[in-house]
């Protein structure tokens, strides 16, 4: 089964390079569905294409992490959210988890490593 | 030494089967009681009725020798005849009732032991006659008198007899009663002696239990407390409510520099040893290990406790470990986590070594710097610097070869080497050579004391020579880093980037080909005058041509077979193509020789993808061309290594907005599909 995914990041380097690594042979079975570089936009995004995964930065202009969590959370909560955040961002990590995101990934990551949380998290 | 359900009952079972013992005994001995006292009672009757024939036998013939006499004399007979009918009634009676006449065969007459049997039968055979005789006078109203004497003459002889016979019977009959009541006696003492028995047994098997299990719990506790009094680390169990555990591993005081109550809650624990930031991180973090839906991998990355900087105490400094970690495991109980294992490690060595190692790094990384900064400087006067300091450091080497043995030569020596170390330190303080400054400097140090002593030997010139030998490396290092330049500025330069990116993409092209079983034959053309690239165009190129170049292959091109089918030569082409505007900006073209774009295909796609039918139908030709650059759309249903996902002209898109570049699209179905990236000119 096909899952659909969805990237937000304010970095277009990183959403760009999330996207390319989408294109590993060892995640046949996931769509990109929509590119957003804030909170807002994800939001907009998650609810038209209602994505099975979501990776998600932390800090971002409009309406952080966060808060777009917690909307994602309550409003579509089969949806599972990757945070894809800063190593000093520990703090705001748990947060997260508590708040509904089921992985964590810190950057900078490397490609294998974001590979095994997006499997980690299609499981 | 844990109790397991299924053993339960075989821990118990011997007393168990002790006390079934106990209760089937009584039962027994109460069965038997009752019986054996039956069997009394009906002795007993017995013997009565035994005693009771001797009796009536006396009254029968002295009620006939009575009526003999008084019809003799001529005397009223009536009374002494009702005598003998009451008198042979109750013989009668009483004989059928030890035989068992009037009960059946289920009377005492049936179950009589032999002897008793025989008795009896002896007593009815002799009563018999009498019977006899006495029958005809009891049934005449007025007896004839030789009947009566008839009866008396059997009664008078045989009565004697007959009392004997009752006397043997009752006394029989009284000693087989005697020895039941003994052996009822001798089966309630035997039963009373194995209830004794069994219940020393059972008392003794229950305390012989309960001290076993005492050792056994007594040792394991033991066992609990050795390891807690030995572990190096702190251990101690944390409940739901954050309560500390009773059970603590006896490291926990120190590495915490304070004494741990059990019960303690972990809150007021870290309230004393974290910052208020990382004491909110910590309740987080305990809240998510209970919390059995989060995966334990991701736990383990996101504890906040694993190196911890321990604040310091009131006056500054505290006791103990710097720096501690924390490591926290679910205790499960039927997949609940039931509280929290928490080991602590002191890290404080481990910490201290990893920032000497990260000064070592920095140190590492400043004198590459350094080495670097030669650079900066002017090429003659460097040379000239390393050629004196070296001739310099040379001659102090020389200098402590040749010394000789005394005082006053050591000081001369002294002198000489901090004058050249000096001219060095300078000269190379000059030229930013600050590593060897630096050096030099600690060479100064060394030498400061030693010129103001008298008293000076030959161990004193030992670090100086160790020193020399520092220096000298120094001035080496930097010697062949600038040889290493030189030597990299000589180099042939290598050939145009043009020819690196070309084979790059006529590689590309033929692998993605070969792996999806086309065939593709790739020609790049540059122009005659090739365009003055700088890095960042070239990069940019690199970036997207590879991506282009694949879309052609894996989209464009179609397999041998549907090429052959359209008309079209079984290998496909795919040209990429280089050409400069006269306003000195630069185009590129990726063009194939394939399918095409067909915007019934795309239109076909959006409806499968589930856009609504009235949006894709009033869809211009151009907004449908604009929608392959949109993220995640793709016309291929099923995604291969090289296309498929909808990624690859959203994310050229991209690329070619932040090189500044515009991407033009033309298409004419089964002909050709051209992309043309178009540069603004250089400024």
């Amino acid at each position: 089964m096909t899952m659909k995914l969805l990237i937000v990041d304010d970095s277009m380097v990183i959403r760009n390079r999330i996207a390319r690594l989408c294109q590993d042979m060892r995640l046949p079975n996931l769509e990109i569905v929509g590119l957003a570089g804030d909170g807002q936009q994800a939001v907009a995004l998650a609810e038209q294409f209602r994505p099975d995964l979501v990776t998600m930065d932390l800090t971002m202009p409009k309406m952080d992490g966060d808060e777009c969590i917690s909307r994602l959370a309550t409003r579509l909560p089969e949806t599972r959210i990757l945070v894809v955040s800063a190593l000093s961002d520990k703090t705001t990590a748990l947060k997260a988890i508590k708040k509904g995101a089921q992985g964590f990934l810190h950057k900078p990551f490397s490609d294998d490593e974001l590979v095994e949380a997006l499997l980690e998290l299609m499981r | 030494m844990n109790p397991q359900p299924h053993t339960w009952l075989g821990k118990y079972r011997e007393l168990l089967a002790a006390i079934a013992l106990f209760l089937v005994l009584d039962l027994g001995v109460l069965i038997f009681n009752t019986y054996t006292s039956h069997l009394i009672e009906r002795d007993t009757a017995h013997i009565n009725t035994a005693g009771e024939l001797r009796v009536y036998s006396q009254q029968l013939t002295k009620a006939l020798l009575t009526l003999r006499m008084e019809m003799q004399s001529g005397d009223s007979y009536q009374t002494s005849q009702a005598q003998l009918s009451e008198s042979y009634s109750a013989f009668s009676t009483a004989l059928q009732h030890l035989q068992g006449l009037t009960l059946g065969s289920s009377g005492p007459g049936a179950s009589m032991d032999p002897q008793s049997r025989e008795l009896l039968d002896q007593l009815v055979e002799t009563w018999e006659p009498i019977n006899t005789g006495v029958l005809p006078v009891l049934n005449a109203a007025t007896p004839s008198a030789w009947d009566v004497d008839d009866a008396v003459n059997r009664a008078v002889t045989r009565n004697v007899r007959l009392m004997q016979l009752a006397d043997d019977l009752t006394r029989h009959l009284e000693a087989q009663a005697v020895s039941r009541a003994a052996s009822l006696r001798y089966i309630q003492l035997g039963a009373i002696f194995l209830a004794s028995l069994n219940f020393f047994f059972i008392v003794f098997k229950f305390i012989r239990r309960l001290l076993e299990s005492d050792r056994q719990i007594e040792a394991a506790r033991q066992e609990t407390r050795e390891i807690l009094d030995t572990v190096r680390e702190g251990l101690f169990l944390l409940d739901r409510d954050g309560h500390l555990g009773i059970q603590q591993s006896r490291s926990l005081p120190e590495l915490f520099g304070r004494p741990v109550a059990p019960g303690l809650k972990f809150d007021e624990l870290i309230a004393q040893l974290l910052e208020p930031e990382q004491q909110e991180a910590a309740r987080d973090y305990i809240d998510l290990l209970f919390n059995r839906k989060v995966k334990p991998a991701l736990l383990e990355e996101l504890n906040p406790l694993r190196e911890v900087t321990l604040a310091a105490g009131q006056d500054g400094r505290r006791k103990g470990p710097t720096h501690l970690s924390f490591e926290f495991t679910q205790v499960l109980e039927q997949g609940e986590v039931r509280a929290l294992l928490v080991t602590v490690f002191d890290i404080s060595r481990q910490m201290q070594l990893a920032r000497d190692l990260a000064g070592a790094e920095a140190r590492a990384s400043s004198e590459v710097e350094s080495l670097l900064a030669v650079l900066d400087q002017d090429p003659a006067q460097v040379r000239d610097f390393l050629k004196s300091g070296e001739d310099r450091l040379g001659m102090v080497n020389q200098a402590l070869q040749d010394v000789q043995p005394e005082a006053r030569a050591y000081a001369e020596l002294i002198n000489f080497a901090f004058r050249a170390i000096h001219s060095i330190k300078g000269e190379a303080g000059a030229l930013g050579l600050l590593e060897v400054s630096r050096q030099a400097h600690q060479f100064e140090d060394l030498l400061t004391p030693l010129r103001r002593r008298q008293d000076l030997t030959g161990d004193d010139l030992i670090p100086i020579a160790f020193q020399v030998g520092e220096l000298r490396q120094k001035l080496a290092q930097i010697g062949e880093v600038l040889a290493k330049v030189r030597r990299y500025q000589e180099a042939p330069v290598s050939q145009h980037p043009f020819v690196e990116l070309k084979k790059q993409i006529e590689h590309l092209a033929l692998k993605v080909a070969e792996d999806l079983n086309k065939k593709v034959r790739v020609e790049v053309n540059f122009p005659q005058q090739a365009p003055n690239l700088d890095e960042r165009l070239l990069r940019h190129l690199h970036e997207m041509l590879p991506q282009l170049v694949r879309n052609a292959v894996a989209h464009g091109i179609e397999s041998e077979a549907e090429r052959l089918q359209a008309g079209k030569l079984p290998e496909g082409t795919v040209r990429v193509e280089f050409a400069t505007t006269t306003e000195g900006s630069l185009s590129v073209s990726v063009r194939d020789d394939g399918r095409g774009i067909s915007c019934a295909r795309i239109r076909a796609r959006l409806l499968e993808l589930g856009h609504p039918h009235e949006l894709v139908e009033s869809m211009s030709e151009r907004e449908l061309i604009a929608t392959l650059f949109t993220p995640g759309f793709s016309l291929q249903e099923e995604a291969n290594e090289h296309a498929g996902r909808g990624v690859g002209l959203d994310l050229i898109r991209d690329m070619a907005s932040r090189a500044g570049a515009r991407i033009r699209l033309s298409t004419l179905p089964n002909a050709y599909t051209q992309f043309t990236l178009q540069f603004q000119p250089a400024s």
